[in-house]
């Protein structure tokens, strides 16, 4: 409660957090928000300019883009928020046991995270986006296998801080079991530096599912996404530049407001995580 | 020191061997048939006797073990096999976009360095005032912006709007220019974020207030500041080097920059397996050797780090 009276009197943080609802929302309730399909071509329409049925204009194809970007919340936003949940749990469920049990499960699954780790996380998606094909849950996948060995490593550094603390060594000692010392003394301990970890990385996450997608290998069309539309602005560079904006500020916004609150909520919980951005 | 640097070097054996066993693999797992994917690009009907000459001559009827084996072999002497599409060795593929992907690397590392140090120093010298924070906003937008976007407006100002610079490809000396930059700047955000912040913990530490107690120059302090903060830089850059090249990915694809990258991504479209397997083990050796490498330097460097292995 400590942290969020904290974060409470960090006004940017709190502005953070109300635009990043909004987003959600948004995303949640666009086809109630949304003038327009975000997929249904209108060739009349064809790079029509700013008006008040299409308040951002229309792309080469008529498509409103307005509604392109609130039904871009769902893909671009919401895919990352599904990468980072599962990368998160298997970091955890990992890095908990390696950290708790130690000994040779711990040494078997540290190894394993070495040779994950010795590929740059770009390569190794590229490899599973090259082996799986293009699209949508492939690359979920990829950015999975990715990542979960640096949360694991990570997770497991937090959790044995913690069993290292006189508490915990005193619980041991009491004759506790592993288990019960887990669940009542590191695990209400280790949420809060996890929550940081996934919320400082998310961005980076939201940038990598739109580059990939800007390449035509992640979500394929017609389904939007703020990195392809970038992608198809970029045909129409010469004649429209202005509809290059709308995606990339987008991106922009969401990702800078993600990383800020991390920031804030690493002040907050007051923990600092040698922070390698990847 | 040799004692240190030969368990670091026997710690990679391992690690290499794991690497090309996952780059051995990932082409196992594809739902596909590499054979029929081979018959498939080049446009022959994948009849049942096609298939299984195809399998033959790729080799894949024998067991895995032994195709593993046969595999890293020729790997280690530079022999990926043949591509899909054009059927070329892929080693020749991969020599002919190599140099262009090096020297865009190059550049941008050397535009990373003049600008984050120069930035960095900046901050620190100003610490708190306006200028320093100025530059630490910028770098937290950085931070934040896909450098797609960032390409794709440069690319529209300099090239289109202003007319100054090629938009693509890689015709003349200035092509170059436009995509160093984009890749940079990715970079110089997470530097100079580092460096500022490292020098400005440094300045706090008690030789500089000693220094500053005895009356020494403002420059000479800052150079001993700047001193006592390379080593956690020169970790990083070392790291950095390896991730460059892999970053040239989208940048490459950008500016239609004719480099390993864009070679990687178009052979994902065609389905060319053996060019994407190449690819990654190289990537994959390059990023151990030069982790390798930056960790030799910094210890030594700095003896303190030579006790963990």
């Amino acid at each position: 409660m400590e942290v969020l009276s904290k974060l409470m009197k960090d006004r940017f943080a709190m502005i953070c957090i109300a635009f990043l609802v909004i987003v959600v929302l948004a995303g949640i309730f666009a086809p109630w928000i949304a003038p327009h399909s975000p997929i249904d071509v209108n060739v009349k329409e064809k790079l029509a300019g700013i008006s008040t049925s299409y308040p951002l204009g229309a792309d080469q194809l008529g498509r409103c883009i307005f509604s392109r970007l609130l039904y871009g919340v769902r893909t671009t936003v919401f895919i990352a928020f599904i990468t980072m949940a599962v990368t998160v749990l298997i970091g955890t469920v990992l890095g908990a046991i390696a950290g708790v049990f130690r000994g040779k499960i711990d040494e078997i699954i540290m190894r394993v995270c070495d040779i994950f780790m010795s590929f740059p996380s770009e390569v190794m998606i590229l490899a599973i986006i090259g082996m799986m094909g293009p699209g949508i849950t492939n690359i979920v996948i990829a950015s999975i296998i990715a990542k979960w060995a640096w949360y694991t490593r990570m997770i497991r550094s937090i959790v044995l801080k913690y069993t290292d603390k006189n508490y915990v060594q005193f619980a041991r000692v009491s004759g506790f079991s592993r288990w019960h010392i887990f669940k009542k003394h590191i695990m209400p301990n280790t949420a809060g530096e996890i929550a940081v970890l996934a919320t400082l990385d998310i961005g980076s996450v939201i940038l990598m599912i739109s580059a990939l997608s800007f390449l035509g290998l992640g979500v394929q069309a017609p389904t939007p996404e703020w990195g392809m539309m970038l992608n198809e602005a970029k045909n129409v560079m010469i004649i429209r530049p202005e509809l290059m904006l709308p995606p990339g500020i987008a991106i922009l916004f969401v990702v800078a407001a993600f990383n800020f609150l991390g920031d804030s909520l690493q002040g907050a919980f007051n923990v600092k995580h040698g922070t390698k951005r990847r | 020191m040799r004692h240190y640097i030969i368990k670091r070097l026997l710690s990679i054996v391992p690690l290499l061997i794991g690497i090309s066993f996952l780059a051995f693999i990932l082409i196992n797992l594809t739902e596909s048939d590499p054979a029929e994917v081979a018959l498939r690009v080049n446009e022959i009907t994948p009849t049942e006797t096609a298939v299984a000459e195809m399998r033959e001559e790729l080799g894949l009827d024998k067991p895995f073990i032994e195709r593993y084996i046969t595999w890293v072999t020729s790997s280690i002497k530079g022999d990926f096999g043949n591509s899909f599409i054009n059927n070329q060795p892929v080693i020749d593929e991969i020599a002919q976009a190599l140099p262009a992907t090096l020297l865009l690397a190059l550049v941008s590392f050397v535009i990373i360095i003049v600008v984050s140090v120069s930035a960095s120093i900046i901050c620190t010298m100003y610490e708190g005032r306006m200028i320093d924070r100025a530059i630490r906003g910028i770098v937290f937008f950085g931070e934040a912006m896909p450098g797609y976007w960032i390409g794709l407006l440069l690319m529209w100002f300099f090239s289109i709007k202003l007319n100054l610079l090629p938009t693509s490809g890689m015709s003349s000396w200035t092509s170059v220019i436009l995509p160093a930059v984009t890749l940079a700047l990715a970079y110089i955000s997470t530097y100079v974020r580092l460096l500022r912040n490292n020098m400005v913990q440094i300045k706090s530490e008690n030789f500089v207030l000693y220094a500053k107690a005895r009356g020494m120059k403002e420059s000479v302090i800052l150079k001993r500041i700047f001193k006592n903060s390379l080593q956690s830089a020169i970790t990083a850059l070392g790291m950095s080097i390896p991730k460059l090249i892999a970053g040239t990915v989208i940048v490459e694809n950008i500016f239609a920059w004719p480099g390993i990258g864009r070679l990687s991504v178009t052979a994902i479209f065609n389905y060319d397996y053996p060019v994407i397997q190449a690819y990654v083990f190289l990537m994959a050796v390059l990023f151990v050797v030069c982790n390798l490498l930056a960790d030799i330097v910094t210890a030594i460097l700095d003896p303190r780090m030579r006790k963990e292995v």
